[in-house]
């Protein structure tokens, strides 16, 4: 629970009074910073901690000086009805989390390499990825059972689909953590613009539907 | 299984529209806070340096580009009070007041300890984004020049005492580097020191 410092601040800071926004950062940095870089390493470690805690703290760090330029120019939004003003802060600063710590999460998971489904070694290494199971795949342990018995079909539907298919599913929903902008993510690093990765994916995933519901076990007639 | 597929998709639309929305709401929902608290609870483990350090990094960063005047005057005007008024809360001339907010004042004329009940007039606890505005400030009016012997120069109409002295040492003597930098660091530390003291 935070103290209520900040009302005598809050008059000043609806002025945009600089030295009053200075006061607001110097008493409640510590806890902005320290309950954004709580949710950071949570959302890090539930992509398998791909980002080292130095650079997730300057990455909060950054978030936290976001959080509170924004507050400050939105000031005039802020309804102390509706809570103290350092939860707010936090507030926007969770709305940016996805941008600034999720970038660089999806970054840190991509870096680890690209699966190339053609290559028998990388193929192995991707399946045993698949069981291990990324943390953001399996929510709970019904979904996790289900993940493990439908992971054979999945794997064998995959293998059979056209190979860009599959390699453009699993670099976007197996191995980039459920981010805003992963598809752009994706495209950038398999060379291609947002918009022809996103028709890929399209088809990719009729194409995965209808080998899944029983239909095309073969390549897909549509081409690749 | 079609219809199944398009209740799915409806769904998932649904929900991408809805956390698009909750992501961008101006305000938390309600028991934000509540849940807030459950994080506050365990420590972080980030070491106080590391702390201060960030903090000042942002600090330094709101006072840049502004002139210790400026930020006087905005603060002032927020505080929706006069020079008159500030004058009785500080003990300050209005005029020398004018003066600091247009920037038009020597520090050397200026005693720490006076500065620093202006500033505690002004609500401040501390000198926070001031610091740094402060810190050039006492560096340029501040400067302790290399011993060049004594040198003479006229008053002129519209030369700031401080501006005087600087021309006046111009290719004459070297800014002592050293020397300045203690001075400044005495300053600001007896401004700091009379906040303290009047703030108890």
């Amino acid at each position: 629970m935070t103290d209520d410092r900040w009302k005598r601040l809050l008059p000043l800071l609806r002025q945009q009074e600089p030295i009053a926004q200075g006061e607001m950062w110097s008493l409640y940095y510590d806890y902005v910073f320290g309950t954004l870089l709580k949710l950071a390493r949570r959302f890090n470690s539930a992509a398998g901690a791909p980002v080292p805690d130095p650079e997730l703290r300057d990455l909060v760090d950054e978030l936290t000086c976001q959080a509170f330029a924004t507050a400050f120019d939105r000031i005039d939004e802020y309804d102390p009805a509706r809570g103290a003003l350092p939860s707010w802060i936090i507030w926007k600063g969770r709305a940016g989390m996805n941008g600034i710590v999720g970038t660089a999460i999806a970054h840190g998971v991509r870096d680890k390499g690209h699966v190339h489904l053609d290559d028998e070694l990388e193929w192995a290494s991707y399946v045993d990825q698949l069981e291990a199971g990324q943390a953001w795949v399996a929510g709970n342990p019904e979904d996790e059972v289900i993940r493990r018995e439908s992971g054979a079909r999945v794997r064998a539907i995959l293998r059979d689909m056209p190979a860009d298919y599959a390699r453009a599913l699993v670099e976007v929903y197996v191995r980039t953590p459920p981010v805003k902008g992963r598809i752009g993510i994706v495209a950038r690093d398999m060379g291609r613009s947002s918009s022809a990765m996103d028709s890929l994916l399209r088809r990719a995933v009729r194409d995965f539907i209808r080998r899944l519901e029983g239909g095309a076990t073969g390549p897909d007639e549509a081409g690749v | 299984m079609g219809a199944m597929k398009k209740e799915d998709d409806e769904l998932t639309e649904a929900t991408e529209v809805l956390s698009a929305a909750f992501d961008d709401a101006p305000n938390p929902p309600p028991h934000f806070e509540e849940a807030l608290e459950t994080l506050s609870d365990a420590s972080t483990g980030v070491a106080e340096e590391e702390l201060r350090t960030r903090r000042e990094a942002f600090l330094a960063r709101l006072g840049q580009g502004r002139s210790l005047g400026e930020l006087l005057r905005r603060r002032r005007e927020a505080m929706g009070i006069d020079i008159g008024e500030v004058s009785r809360r500080s003990s300050w001339r209005p005029e020398r007041l004018e003066e600091l907010e247009a920037s038009r004042l020597d520090l050397q004329t200026v005693d720490a300890e006076r500065l620093g009940a202006l500033l505690v007039a002004l609500g401040l606890n501390g000198l926070g984004v001031l610091e740094e505005p402060l810190r050039q400030l006492a560096r340029a009016h501040l400067a302790v020049y290399e011993s060049a012997g004594p040198v003479f120069g006229r008053t002129r109409k519209g030369v700031s005492s401080f501006e005087r002295r600087r021309d006046l040492q111009h290719n004459v003597a070297a800014i002592d580097e050293k020397a300045t930098a203690r001075q400044v660091e005495l300053y600001l530390r007896r401004v700091n020191d009379a906040m303290a003291e009047l703030l108890g």
